[in-house]
């Protein structure tokens, strides 16, 4: 996370931090992508800079997340299928539901 | 228990006086090649009951048609003789097991999410399997367990044991049947089909899920309905008194000409279905 100046804001740029004006109203929300438009309005606002994500950090961040949720499918389904791991088509089926799974999560 | 008492109760739950009036009736107008949609209409208007249960469901997400179905001849036009009257032995099916039977306190609420998911995937698959009658393949999802209802209702004690020792010794609950009661909701639930005079492939359905190569032919629905329950449980829904995914009987699939690549790519569908049958619960409890 790193704080950009208003004229080095570039589309793309992820908010790391939540903006508020001074009475605590929300002016852009944490993980808003920046486009033209909004670094327009930032400017409008006299905002000096903005708290933008690394990428790296994001990476970082999101596979945790996936390999968190993955580990935890994995886990329900082994118990599951823990009668048939012998079984070659059973275990096809299962890294299928594993595969659709971990993306319906994510989704 | 004893299969003689098992047999027992049910010859009474087939005494109850509700079941399939009606059902009998739409039977032998469907073997009348010259019913008119009017003289059938007329039959299943006279219960009240299976009317109203039956346009709800037209008009539930299940079918999602864009206008709404007001009378029992439209609904007949839509879906088709075959489609109404599966569809009606389903609620015959509901009324006269789960008569004021809901005190007992033992929450079904998963057991019927894993009917109902099994009944929509079964509809998914059945596509693919050339079953030519959705609602077929869903109603046989649908009552595949009915042996374990019939436990549920009349058995209470000995369901509750046969979940325990599932649950103890990590096996599947038809294994824990034959442990303790020495019979399976399959015979059950094929004792009771038989007596109540269900059509042939769907006795077939409730007796031979768990082991479709048994069967010589017309294998179709049976299979459909074994794979439907695998993947239900391999996606989790709902529960069927176990928590273990069974072996996909291997001679059948090799010849089914499913492949995985084809199951994973159904996967979406099946969820989508499960989402709709859900209306199909409320619909079948209400009184």
């Amino acid at each position: 996370m790193r704080k950009v100046k208003l004229d080095k804001l570039k589309p793309g740029m992820i908010v790391a931090k939540t903006l508020r004006d001074e009475e605590g109203n929300v002016l852009m929300r944490k993980g808003m992508k920046l486009n033209g438009l909004i670094i327009k309005q930032l400017s409008k606002w006299t905002i000096p800079s903005v708290w933008i994500k690394d990428k790296n950090e994001v990476d970082l961040q999101d596979a945790i997340e996936v390999k968190k949720m993955r580990r935890k499918i994995e886990q329900s389904l082994e118990v599951k299928f823990q009668r048939v791991s012998e079984d070659s088509i059973m275990n096809e089926f299962k890294s299928i539901l594993l595969r659709y799974l971990l993306e319906k999560q994510i989704r | 228990m004893k299969r003689d008492e098992v047999k027992r109760v049910v010859d009474k739950i087939v005494g109850l006086p509700t079941f399939p009036v009606i059902l009998n009736k739409c039977s032998e107008l469907l073997q009348d090649p010259f019913v008119s949609t009017s003289k059938m209409a007329k039959v299943i208007s006279k219960d009240q009951s299976i009317t109203s249960k039956l346009l709800r469901l037209v008009n539930s997400a299940l079918y999602g048609f864009p206008h709404r179905i007001s009378s029992v001849n439209q609904a007949i036009l839509i879906l088709g003789f075959n489609n109404i009257r599966t569809l009606i032995l389903s609620f015959s099916v509901f009324d006269t097991l789960l008569k004021d039977n809901k005190s007992l306190g033992f929450d079904m609420g998963e057991f019927w999410k894993h009917s109902i998911g099994c009944g929509a995937a079964a509809k998914v698959i059945g596509s693919r399997m050339g079953i030519r009658q959705p609602e077929e393949s869903f109603v046989a999802g649908l009552l595949h367990d009915i042996g374990k209802v019939v436990l549920s209702q009349f058995f209470l004690d000995d369901f509750i044991s046969v979940l325990k020792i599932a649950q103890e010794k990590n096996i599947l609950f038809i294994e824990a049947e034959e442990q303790v009661l020495g019979i399976t909701h399959a015979e059950i639930g094929g004792y009771l089909a038989n007596r109540w005079n269900l059509p042939d492939s769907l006795t077939k359905v409730i007796i031979f899920h768990h082991t479709p190569s048994l069967i010589k032919d017309n294998t179709n629905l049976v299979f459909t309905v074994h794979l439907a329950d695998i993947i239900c449980r391999g996606l989790g829904v709902g529960s069927p008194g176990d928590d273990l995914v069974p072996q996909i009987d291997v001679s059948i699939w090799d010849d089914s000409g499913l492949t995985m690549r084809m199951l994973e790519k159904l996967l979406p569908e099946v969820d989508e279905e499960i989402e709709k049958a859900n209306s199909f619960l409320s619909i079948l409890f209400e009184k």
